[in-house]
């Protein structure tokens, strides 16, 4: 050996106990190999069942906030310009907007019914918002308030995809320098609305700097919370 | 209480004092030292069917995997609660703890059952499942790395040469 002088010069000499404490010792490491086999065992009987649990539930339903309850129905098919009250669906969450003026330009607030003045929302959520209002017309639609539901149906609405929330600068619009774009509405109105700004990216530049940087390039988009749910009611540009 | 087979009886004292010898000349404390040789043979003697071919580089490799281990606890536990003083270490041993742990895995485990338990290369790649050429490549590697460490030039290097 090169560690010759590492040895104990009076090392231990095996008996008869050695012998034994070291079948001992196996007889134990044996039964935890056991236990440990049988408890892997189980968890992955588990994993199976529950990951077939999983895949065979129904995917349809869209996430809890999106969720309406009763499967409203939502059909209407008219222009800006002949958009009568009566097509909108009877559904608590979407109820007719607010007419302000009667002119060719559509001019509608949302209602105020069922809107709370709730909590900042967190950007995830405003990410998720954002991306079922740019997938389809009938997602644009549920994701909206009905007061925005004109846009959409032209087909003219802005399409905020893949803004992921660190993007994404959240405030009320009173804060946002785009209260004016609320135009008549009321002051409560503009008080329960909030403004999540898009701005331009990816960078590594946190979202408040390319926001002042190229302001041009920011999206503003108006949001109020009614019965929990998030809605879009404005967008800009 | 399980008998002992008796291939195994007859190699025990052999197996025991080898794998002792590379516990304590890894670690130097006898109590641990011990301790982990009986572990190690503990573990030879459950696979005693696939093992006992190749019974002492088996044990060597699991008694070195083992002392590696604790070495690594103790530095980890000597971070949070230092050593006394009073405590002596044989300079030598600390340097080769040191270099060990600057080793890499592979070479570590290579060096260690070449020159510390001094099993021959084909034993050795016997042991850790490879051929004897990556263990002579391994084993020259970690001899130069163990060199450079090893400093200033002691006894045990011009064993190598």
């Amino acid at each position: 050996m090169k560690f010759q002088h590492l040895l104990d010069p009076d090392p231990p000499r095996p008996t008869d106990e050695t012998r034994h404490a070291v079948v001992s010792r196996a007889g134990r490491l044996r039964r935890q190999r056991k236990f440990a086999r049988a408890v892997s065992a189980i968890a992955c009987s588990l994993a199976v069942v529950l990951t077939l649990v999983l895949l065979l539930q129904p995917s349809s339903s869209p996430s809890r906030l999106f969720k309406l309850g009763p499967p409203y129905r939502i059909s209407v098919t008219l222009s800006a310009k002949t958009f009568p009250l009566s097509t909108y669906p009877d559904a608590p969450i979407y109820p007719p907007p607010v007419l302000v003026g009667a002119s060719d330009d559509w001019s509608g607030c949302p209602a105020l019914l069922g809107v709370v003045a709730s909590v900042r929302p967190q950007a995830q959520l405003v990410a998720r918002l954002l991306d079922q209002l740019g997938r389809d017309k009938l997602s644009a639609l549920k994701a909206s308030d009905p007061s925005y539901w004109p846009i959409i149906l032209e087909g003219n609405w802005a399409r905020f995809q893949d803004v992921s929330p660190g993007r994404l600068l959240i405030m009320s619009a009173a804060q946002s320098g785009y209260v004016s774009l609320l135009g008549r509405c009321s002051p409560a109105t503009v008080r329960d609305t909030w403004v999540a700004k898009t701005c331009p990216g990816p960078s590594l530049k946190p979202a408040s700097e390319t926001c002042s940087r190229d302001p041009a390039l920011a999206g503003q988009v108006f949001l109020i919370d009614r019965h929990g749910h998030w809605l879009v009611d404005f967008t800009y540009p | 209480m399980e008998q002992i087979r008796p291939d195994f009886e007859t190699e025990f004292p052999e197996l025991h004092r080898r794998a002792y010898d590379t516990a304590f000349v890894i670690l130097g404390q006898r109590t641990e030292a011990e301790d982990l040789a009986l572990e190690a043979l503990a573990r030879t003697y459950l696979r005693w069917d696939k093992v006992a071919d190749y019974a002492t580089p088996f044990a060597l490799r699991v008694v070195t995997n083992l002392a590696i281990d604790s070495l690594r606890r103790e530095k980890l536990a000597r971070r949070i609660l230092p050593r006394p003083e009073s405590a002596e270490e044989n300079p030598d041993r600390v340097d080769l703890q040191r270099a060990l742990f600057e080793l890499p895995r592979r070479q570590r485990r290579v060096v260690v059952l070449r020159y510390v338990c001094d099993l021959p290369e084909s034993e050795v790649a016997a042991a850790l499942g490879c051929s004897v050429g990556t263990v002579k490549s391994h084993a020259s590697r970690g001899l130069a790395t163990l060199r450079r460490l090893l400093t200033p030039v002691r006894e045990t290097e011009k064993e190598f040469r």
